[in-house]
């Protein structure tokens, strides 16, 4: 084995020795043969061709030996991809055109997969996290599929399953960290069992994650970013309580790279900065649903395993409380993972896809030029077949001449591609936020290798194929061109047809995509979300300040707000808008005449605002008034309620002066609270700005006190202005109180927006490339075609035609397979409409508008590139076209 | 005759077996001994040569010819030495198996 690797190094680099040495030996035998036949008496030139006869060519016996050498295959590949290399140099606006292309395709896909990879692939951050699971329940008055659950049933499913290894629950509330800056941040309350679920320890030496002994206790754990941040990472603190609005004791810091991967609607974000344990009575809470629960199964325990025991468990269940046996409590598992991104992965999957149709078009591409250079390359290869090169090696050469191209063209797409990902982190949306953790990996890379080799194959083997099937003597003859009619030529033409139409029903499936998806965020962005966002600042404050002393109250600080220069109007409510960090608040209502039967399935979004809240918003009155400063506690008791349940509940009916049952939050709780109806505003869209989820109830706040609230600050000038002076005077009127997410309203509306504008920004991306590539595919097959062709339309001209003729028939053939390109492309984006109908708003996956731009654009685009190959046969002089016949 | 596939190795190990020898002393040799049975012309004998020095069975080195000129001798390694009574085996019991097969009766 080593000789043999010494003997390949040999090969490799002191090839020029060995090559000196066997000339000399060889010219040494020789020159003792000739001298034999001397010896026998022939003249020396005798002599000497008698040698040569004997010898039968020196060089062949040279290439013998260097054929049975170690590492002569290297050196054959070698010197294929020297060649090919020489080749492709000798046509640079060949070779740049197909490496474009190339690239573009790769690094396209390249920087759609590091997303997609990052996003969906890469798995979570904690231990065995295909074993993580998250419980949803689904009960009667839940409205949703996905709800949270009480902590009775917590309870319950951790003492009664039999599949799960872990059971933990999670909620977020808003904590306050008083001292020099005071500081809203987002805590969570877990169960003490939450990081031993996920496997996530303490970061070393820095204490420890919770145990049971915490339940209930001061034990609090600070994530790496946060306890840098406002405690410069200082240890010494480990063990002592932080200065806060709550008892607390530190004990311990969560690893740097720790974060909670949880589904928006699951009101657990991503950026919660403090951890505490629930209260010890958290088991016995059996009314009220707000725990969400991560789980992890038993090792060897399948999903479908766990579902049925957790079925069995929900019946247990019923059977043990009659309220949840009412209510039809069900329990739903989803992966950790798969419940985290199930609202990104449609559209994720879809631009992979339309990635994958870009790329195709490339090859397609690719393989044409390819094709028309192999074409006009046919009288080279015939002769080199003639003069003995076998099949075999012309074949290797070419796929080398492919294999160079890919390996270029994979390395500047790697390149483009990851030039194009830091691109879309830039406008990535948050919740794509995870793909910028991971970037260029290799997954990632490997995926780029796999498409440039695919690519290889794709476009290297059409002209391979096309060269095994070339009968090298009709070639010749005809002098390397197919003369028209002749069958070589017809095949070739069919090739280059097919991969045409081919590339113009890809491109036709891209570019309806792209007016599908360009309309929808027209129509996302259009949309009126039930307020005013702009010139609108919001910031949140909970209310532990407002001690209710005199002087102290929310009226009074919504007072001073308003009376800051820049203000219009002031209010304030516990759920803002499109705000997912805090958990919706939701409930049933039973309106007046309506029996427990025909109100079982009502439910609403519920709100408690201040009076000038809803103006302040911007959200139009319909009906009545908007809440004054008379509604206080204790006087009689008014809501207001949306358009959408006002008239879902009263058709044909004014909502005014109607009474209901509606909750409240008391001092002893959520209780539904007889009240009436004073005021019917325009439905906000709390949850989505496409969709209207549930009607709304909006109680006062003096009537229904909650905590934390958030302000909303109309203002005449740049909204983020006012915030240092905001928060100046909280800071004079309190030393423990603190903003938090102090943010214009716009910031929510764009959040809600950058999804969509993502996937059409990079759908509108392809749909131009399809364009582009589609022109540029049909100029070099036609361009190459009619050089081929030239003899028969000079022999056309010759019998008459003219010009006009000329261009009409090549004109027409563009047509042809661009109508049988668009035929089968239609064919194809309808079949992937109903795929793509989730993924839009506003337009129908039949949008007749966006289909009639494809039909548009893409004949246009082919008749553009056959534009000029058309034109120069048209111009072309007859008797020359003919003579060179 | 045609050279069997495979027995050029042999030949030309047995031929450098006794005394180091250039190539077209090789090939003399094979053609004297063989009584003008094989032939071995230099497109087939020097990629062989060239092949075993490769194998490390044969080792070439320069010295001056019987009639003085300058010529690559090829002398038996000890590993060739082993290599040679392989083959030699081989050769052996390939023979007297065809043999048996060629002279069996009925």
């Amino acid at each position: 084995m080593l000789r043999r690797l010494d003997n390949l190094f040999d090969y490799l680099f002191r090839r020029r020795r060995l090559e000196d040495e066997l000339d000399e030996e060889l010219r040494s035998s020789f020159d003792m043969i000739a001298d034999r036949f001397a010896a026998r008496g022939m003249s020396l030139s005798d002599a000497r061709r008698a040698a040569r006869l004997e010898f039968q060519g020196l060089e062949q016996v040279k290439e013998n030996v260097r054929d049975s050498l170690a590492g002569s295959s290297l050196h054959a590949f070698l010197d294929d991809t020297r060649y090919a290399l020489r080749g492709l140099r000798k046509h640079p606006s060949f070779t740049s055109i197909v490496l474009i292309t190339l690239a573009l395709g790769i690094g396209i896909n390249t920087a759609v997969f590091s997303v997609f990879h990052g996003v969906l692939l890469h798995p979570l951050p904690y231990d065995h996290p295909e074993r993580l699971v998250i419980v949803w329940s689904s009960f009667r008055t839940a409205g949703t599929a996905r709800a949270p659950v009480s902590g009775a049933i917590l309870g319950e499913i951790e003492r009664r399953n039999r599949s799960l290894a872990g059971v933990a629950g999670i909620w977020t509330i808003t904590r306050t960290f008083t001292g020099e800056n005071p500081e809203q941040v987002k805590c969570a309350r877990v169960t003490t069992n939450f990081f031993d679920v996920l496997g996530v320890r303490a970061a070393p030496a820095k204490g420890r994650t919770f145990s049971a002994q915490d339940n209930g206790g001061p034990a609090i754990m600070l994530t790496d970013g946060f306890f840098r941040r406002r405690f410069a990472g200082d240890d010494s603190l480990l063990g002592k309580s932080l200065p806060m609005d709550w008892e607390n004791t530190l004990v311990g810091i969560l690893p740097p790279d720790f974060q909670l991967h949880f589904a928006p609607d699951s009101n657990v974000p991503a950026d919660v900065q403090v951890f505490d344990t629930f209260d010890k009575r958290v088991y016995q809470g059996r009314d009220q649903y707000y725990i969400r629960v991560v789980a992890r199964l038993q090792r060897g325990v399948s999903m479908a395993e766990a579902q049925r025991d957790l079925d069995r468990v929900a019946k247990e269940i019923g059977g043990a409380y009659t309220e949840y046996a009412t209510e039809n409590l069900q329990f739903r598992l989803a992966g950790m993972q798969a419940d985290a991104v199930r609202d990104v992965q449609p559209a994720l999957a879809a631009l992979l896809a339309g990635a994958a149709f870009v790329l195709s078009i490339c090859c397609v591409n690719a393989a044409s030029l390819l094709l028309a250079r192999a074409g006009g390359r046919r009288k080279e290869m015939a002769l080199r077949l003639s003069l003995g090169a076998s099949r075999g090696r012309i074949l290797r050469q070419l796929l080398a001449e492919g294999g160079v191209l890919c390996l270029l063209g994979g390395a500047v797409g790697i390149a483009l591609g990851w030039a194009g990902f830091r691109g879309l982190i830039a406008i990535r949306p948050e919740r794509l936020a995870r793909m910028g953790d991971i970037g260029l990996s290799w997954p990632v890379l490997a995926f780029a290798a796999a498409c440039s080799l695919a690519a290889a194959l794709l476009f290297g083997c059409v002209p391979a194929i096309d060269t095994l099937r070339l009968d090298f003597m009709a070639t010749l003859r005809t002098g390397g061109r197919g003369s028209p009619g002749c069958g070589r030529g017809r095949i070739h033409r069919h090739t280059g047809a097919a991969l045409i139409v081919g590339e113009i029903a890809l491109g036709f499936v891209l570019v309806t995509g792209a007016a599908l998806t360009a309309r929808t965020l027209a129509k996302v962005v259009q949309v009126r979300p039930g307020f005013e966002p702009r010139r609108l600042l919001a910031f949140q404050i909970s209310n532990e300040m407002f001690n209710g002393e005199s002087g102290n109250t929310v009226a009074d600080w919504e007072a001073r707000l308003a009376a800051l220069p820049g203000v219009e109007r002031v209010g304030a409510t516990s759920h803002l808008p499109l705000d997912t960090d805090i958990p919706n608040w939701y409930g049933p209502f039973q309106p007046e005449g309506f029996d427990k039967i025909q109100a079982a399935t009502l439910v609403a979004d519920l709100r408690c605002v201040t009076p000038g809240y809803l103006a302040a918003m911007g959200a139009r009155l319909l009906e009545g008034r908007y809440f004054d400063p008379q509604d206080r506690a204790g006087g009689r008791q008014v809501v207001m309620v949306d358009d959408l349940l006002a008239r879902t509940t009263w058709p044909g009916q004014s909502a005014i002066g109607k009474k209901m049952l509606a909750e409240h939050a008391t001092g002893n709780g959520f209780l539904p609270i007889q009240s009436v109806v004073v005021g019917v505003v325009e439905h906000l869209h709390n949850h989505s700005l496409t969709k209207k989820v549930r009607g709304q109830i909006y109680v006062p706040f003096e009537q229904s006190r909650r905590s934390p609230l958030t302000f909303v600050v109309r203002t005449s000038v740049d909204p983020l202005s006012l915030a240092p002076t905001i928060r100046k005077m909280l800071y004079d009127r309190s030393r423990t109180a603190a903003m938090g997410k102090v943010r214009p309203m716009t910031d929510y509306v764009s959040r809600e927006i950058s999804p969509v504008s993502f996937t059409a920004v990079l759908a509108l991306v392809f749909g131009i490339l399809a364009l582009l590539l589609a022109a540029t595919g049909v100029y070099g097959v036609f361009n190459y075609q009619i050089s081929q062709r030239r003899p028969e339309m000079g022999i056309r001209m010759a019998l008459g035609a003219h010009a006009r003729d000329v261009l009409r028939m090549v004109l027409r053939e563009v047509g042809i397979l661009a109508a049988a390109g668009v035929l089968i492309g239609a064919a194809a984006a309808l079949l992937a409409a109903r795929w793509l109908a989730t993924l839009l708003y506003g337009v129908g996956a039949f949008d007749p508008l966006s289909y009639a731009l494809a039909l548009l654009f893409l004949p246009a685009a082919a008749l553009l590139g056959g534009w000029r190959p058309a034109g120069r046969a048209a111009l072309a002089n007859p008797a020359e076209l003919v003579r060179e016949e | 005759m045609d050279l069997l596939q495979g027995t050029l190795d042999l030949l030309v190990l047995r031929a450098v077996e006794l005394a180091p020898m250039h190539g077209v002393g090789i090939a003399d040799r094979i053609q004297q001994v063989t009584r003008g049975a094989f032939v071995v012309k230099p497109g087939s004998l020097f990629p062989a040569l060239r092949r075993l020095e490769q194998q490390g069975w044969v080792e070439g080195e320069w010295a001056p010819s019987e009639n003085n000129r300058r010529a690559r001798y090829y002398k038996l390694t000890r590993a060739g030495r082993a290599q040679l009574a392989e083959e030699k085996r081989k050769w052996y019991r390939m023979t007297s198996a065809m043999n048996w097969m060629l002279e069996s009766e009925g």
